[in-house]
């Protein structure tokens, strides 16, 4: 009779204390992802005509008229259920797909800041595109908090237009 | 970088990643310029960056942090070009590292050439 009302406990305690706040920060965590994603999204297609590329070659047949180093840059963190399953998932290793999304999201959001300033001068494209991403923000022992910055730039080339 | 795409106003330096400047000579070469910064978010804001750590998604006053660090490095490597009395800096790299808790390290360098 004990051992069966501890393991109801064992149980009521992994529920209230785990099982629900996990599964509270998972719906806000995924909330806010999918808000983003659309407003990713809706960006993109607004700037889907400014192409870039990481080869640094222009069209030589055409007038450049003006060039800029353009950047882009974003810092992004991961929810508590987030960092959670990675923690289990590292016990065991294997892919971490949870931090696939806010990774993702980073680097598609960088990308859309740079368009975004390409754009401020009438850019026709963004060459020598290249993007760097660093771990930041550790607690007091030194450990990653799952904070990343992903910073994207390059050169915006404007032609002279006919 | 707000004030650095303002390039058209006079005494604006060119600058550029690729390692040239197109449709124009690059008449003289300065070698190499760089500028670093080290900066720091007040406590306060540290703080609420931890708080929208429990949310996922931007961080702000972390972006916000960066942000000036690479406009104020960019700055000070602009400054010295314009001391060697370059009008122009290619092959511009941008590096980052953080070295303590919230304070980041920002380092841009180049090379600082003469175009006609």
């Amino acid at each position: 009779m004990d051992s069966m009302a501890e393991l109801v406990m064992t149980v009521l305690f992994f529920v209230l204390f785990t099982a629900v706040p996990l599964y509270f920060w998972y719906k806000i965590g995924k909330h806010f992802e999918n808000k983003h994603y659309v407003s990713i999204k809706e960006r993109e297609a607004r700037f889907s005509k400014l192409p870039f590329s990481p080869s640094d070659t222009i069209d030589e047949t055409r007038h450049v008229e003006s060039i800029m180093l353009v950047t882009g840059q974003v810092v992004i963190g991961s929810d508590p259920f987030k960092r959670y399953i990675a923690s289990l998932v590292n016990l065991v290793g294997g892919r971490i797909s949870v931090f696939e999304a806010p990774l993702d999201r980073a680097r598609r959001e960088a990308v859309l800041r740079m368009k975004e300033s390409a754009a401020k001068m009438q850019a026709d494209e963004v060459i020598n595109f290249r993007m760097d991403t660093m771990s930041v923000g550790h607690n007091a022992g030194g450990e990653p908090m799952g904070i990343v910055e992903v910073v994207a730039y390059g050169t915006a080339i404007r032609y002279a237009r006919q | 970088m707000e004030n650095l795409e303002r390039k058209d106003l006079p005494g604006r330096l060119i600058l550029t990643n690729i390692d040239r400047v197109p449709g124009r000579e690059i008449v003289e070469h300065y070698g190499l310029v760089a500028g670093s910064t080290i900066r720091a978010k007040h406590v306060g804001k540290d703080f609420m960056a931890g708080i929208k750590n429990l949310f996922g998604g931007e961080l702000t006053t972390y972006t916000e942090l960066l942000n000036e660090s690479r406009q104020e490095a960019t700055e000070r490597m602009v400054a010295q070009a314009k001391k060697l009395g370059a009008n122009a800096v290619i092959n511009i790299r941008f590096s980052t590292s953080s070295v303590a808790q919230g304070a980041a390290e920002i380092y841009v360098y180049g090379t600082a050439v003469k175009v006609a």
